[in-house]
């Protein structure tokens, strides 16, 4: 007996400490709808419907509104939300006091979502499914480039200058006066060559970013295999950024059969385009965009395939210098599309 | 078995202080500062006055808004519901209170031989939330001051005038700030909040708006933030920063160090719209001496859920006053009167939410600061 009052105090204290400590929800605003055919308003029993009704329709409208790789991995666990709805949708505050219309009381309300409750059951669904296969291993590659000079060129002009003259003559009808004019006509025209500005740049490795993207790959219960160790060569792809916007056939199949030789799964790729700094017009700080475009292969049947890809898409980071901004942008952009990239291979693995 | 009853009554005991503390202690805040909303690049000419007595520093480098208003805070803290401000000291707190300014507006109108002053100052008592940047409620404050003088206002003159305006004993920014402090307070979060999304000025009353031809836009601001500040005033309901004043949500707050942060504004329970439908002037009673003229101001107020459709309240409200004006009178200052109509009609409006019995259970209490 004393046993199960402790553990009905500890529950109380544990759920105290919960209700405390301020969740950060996402807010919804749904209808609830209970069907009261015969009378024009609800019983106590039939508002409780309503809010439930409105607290699966929140829980769907939230669905709804995220990428379609996280809608597909929620829709696989579905059922398992709706059964807990309280869990995933833990407040419903009405606006209003409900109205009768057509058979039917319905009640304006806004949800409150966990979103931190939501990304559990996503993690512990997809570290479900990649346990199934083993231990997964995945290396991953990330380089950057900026310009390092700028050649630009002014429009080439081509002019056509062409002259013409006539001869304009009038007498009088006796003959003895007359005059001549000289009339001379310049047609001018032409056109503009204009040539691209030649950018110059420079690749890199960008250190900063590292621990971030392996740390997305990692909670994602992927075991992250450095480049060096499974003799992929990160300063190729380096190389290629340099000279184009794709990476060589010649480099990627170096990577791609290094990391089969090596045992790995996966190999994720991608280029971080480094833009010129500006001023922020709100803050006056340093701003950076980064544009990036990445890749998953998937190296474990006979041919690779890219399984999943992300971009290209802008990312901006802010600091006090161009450098701190540039560096906030690169692990911006590098860790969104990294959290993309596990999102769709937690798809693809779950299929 | 002793000691499992000892263990009982020690996590007895632990529960009950737990739930005493937690729900009696007062919510721990930060004191932010003082702060200008919107962009860097545009405080010097938005808030051309402030901004300017803003970078006059003492000898500790400190403005008079960073002085004084830490000091009146200082104060009057102790009558905030419910908070437990943290000034200077070390603070694990994500939540932070500043006091930001909104809108800075001189107008100076030749009439005659005299020159009108009309300044509206406005400012919000924001709380914010660092964990996630969001604004967590704001306390609108607004103040408009009309003034009347044979010489044209030099730019001394107007820096102390503002200068007058946040800090006077009589009426000022804090005057207002000190008579509503001990109505203060952090919301639980299950109270709704409102936000004015639109402020819809009509072509009828335009036409009585001249000072602001050249842009209704800080008009209808000014109209929003006034409305808003009647709500949260003498209805005590929770509310948000008006929509349009931050595009995309965010608030970005300029504080005095050039410290510049950004913060969400999140989606209201109920949104407003308050439309000038117009602004009237029509000759009452013609006297002797002087004239009467009916002034009016018409108005439509919505509170509604622009995500769900739903419409609360829709009321065509209109506010009338009779003034005698000399006939001797060159010129009658028409534009304070509207303004004063202006202000009235949204007394009257609040007047008719608290009439309205239904709409004031069903949407204004579940919005009260409690």
């Amino acid at each position: 007996m004393l046993k199960q009052i402790m553990m009905v105090l500890i529950g109380g204290l544990l759920l105290l400490s919960a209700t405390v400590a301020h969740a950060e929800y996402k807010q919804v605003k749904v209808i609830g709808k209970v069907e009261t055919k015969f009378i024009r308003t609800a019983t106590t029993g039939q508002k409780k419907l309503a809010l439930e009704d409105a607290r699966k329709k929140a829980l769907d409208k939230y669905i709804s509104e995220l990428d379609s790789q996280r809608v597909r991995i929620l829709n696989n666990v579905i059922d398992q939300l709706r059964q807990n709805l309280s869990t995933y949708v833990p407040e419903v505050v009405a606006l209003d006091d409900g109205n009768w219309n057509d058979g039917y009381w319905s009640i304006g309300v806004q949800a409150s979502i966990n979103e931190a409750q939501i990304e559990e059951i996503v993690n512990t669904y997809t570290k479900a499914n990649v346990k199934k296969q083993g231990e997964t291993f995945l290396s991953f590659v990330f380089v950057a480039r900026e310009a390092d000079s700028v050649r630009k060129f002014d429009g080439k002009k081509t002019e056509r200058v062409a002259d013409s003259e006539a001869v304009k003559t009038s007498e009088s009808e006796d003959g003895a006066s007359g005059q001549s004019e000289k009339v001379a006509e310049k047609i001018t025209g032409g056109s503009v060559e204009k040539k691209a500005d030649k950018i110059s740049y420079r690749s890199y490795i960008p250190e900063d970013i590292g621990s971030k993207v392996s740390e997305v790959f990692n909670k994602a219960e992927f075991s992250v295999v450095e480049p060096f160790e499974a003799q992929i060569d990160p300063k190729s792809f380096a190389s290629d950024f340099v000279e184009s916007d794709e990476i060589s056939d010649a480099t990627k199949k170096a990577a791609v059969d290094a990391a089969k030789k090596a045992g790995l799964n996966y190999l994720a790729v991608a280029t971080l385009d480094v833009g010129e700094q500006i001023v922020d017009q709100a803050t006056g700080m340093q701003k950076v965009y980064v544009r990036v475009n990445g890749y998953v292969w998937d190296l474990n049947g006979k041919f690779t395939k890219k399984i999943c890809s992300v971009g290209p898409v802008q990312f901006s980071g802010l600091g006090e210098d161009p450098k701190v901004a540039k560096t906030n942008a690169l692990i911006n952009a590098a860790s969104a599309a990294a959290k993309d990239l596990v999102d769709q291979l937690r798809l693809k693995q779950s299929m | 078995m002793y000691n499992m009853r000892k263990l009982l009554i020690f996590l007895c005991l632990y529960l009950s202080f737990f739930c005493i503390s937690a729900y009696s202690a007062p919510q721990e805040v930060k004191y932010a500062g003082f702060a200008f909303v919107g962009n860097f690049d545009d405080i010097a000419t938005r808030f051309k006055y402030t901004n300017a007595l803003n970078a006059q520093k003492d000898e500790n480098g400190r403005s008079v808004f960073d002085r004084d208003i830490q000091k009146f805070i200082q104060d009057n803290a102790s009558a905030m519901q419910g908070i437990n401000l943290k000034i200077g000291d070390e603070s694990q707190t994500k939540i932070a209170m500043a006091l930001a300014m909104t809108r800075e507006n001189i107008s100076v109108v030749n009439v005659d031989d005299v020159f009108k002053v009309v300044v509206n100052l406005s400012c919000n008592l924001t709380f914010l939330n660092f964990d996630g940047m969001k604004v967590v409620a704001t306390y609108p404050i607004y103040l408009e001051y009309i003034d009347v003088r044979k010489e044209a206002p030099d730019e001394a003159y107007k820096l102390e005038l503002i200068k007058r305006l946040f800090f006077a004993d009589d009426f000022s920014i804090m005057k207002k700030l000190k008579d509503r402090i001990g109505s203060i307070g952090l919301k639980n979060d299950a109270v709704l909040n409102m936000k004015v999304l639109n402020v819809i000025v009509e072509d009828e009353a335009k036409a009585n708006l001249q000072e602001y031809k050249n842009d209704f836009g800080v008009f209808e601001s000014i109209v929003a933030q006034r409305f808003s500040d009647a709500l949260s005033n003498k209805l005590n309901v929770s509310l948000l920063p008006y929509a349009k004043d931050y595009l995309g949500g965010r608030m970005s707050l300029v504080f005095s160090d050039a410290r510049v942060q950004d913060f969400q504004i999140p989606n209201a329970s109920y949104g407003i719209d308050f439309t000038l439908r117009k602004l009237t002037k029509e000759l009452y009673k013609e006297g002797i001496g002087d004239d009467a003229f009916l002034y009016g101001a018409y108005t439509t107020v919505k509170f509604y859920d622009p995500d769900l459709g739903r419409t609360y309240w829709d009321q065509k409200i209109k506010f009338g006053a009779v003034k005698n004006v000399p006939k001797l009178q060159k010129t009658t200052d028409d534009f304070a009167i509207f303004d004063e109509m202006t202000g009235m009609v949204m007394g009257e409006v609040i007047k008719k939410i608290q009439d309205d019995k239904q709409f004031y259970k069903e949407v204004v209490t579940r919005c009260l600061n409690k």
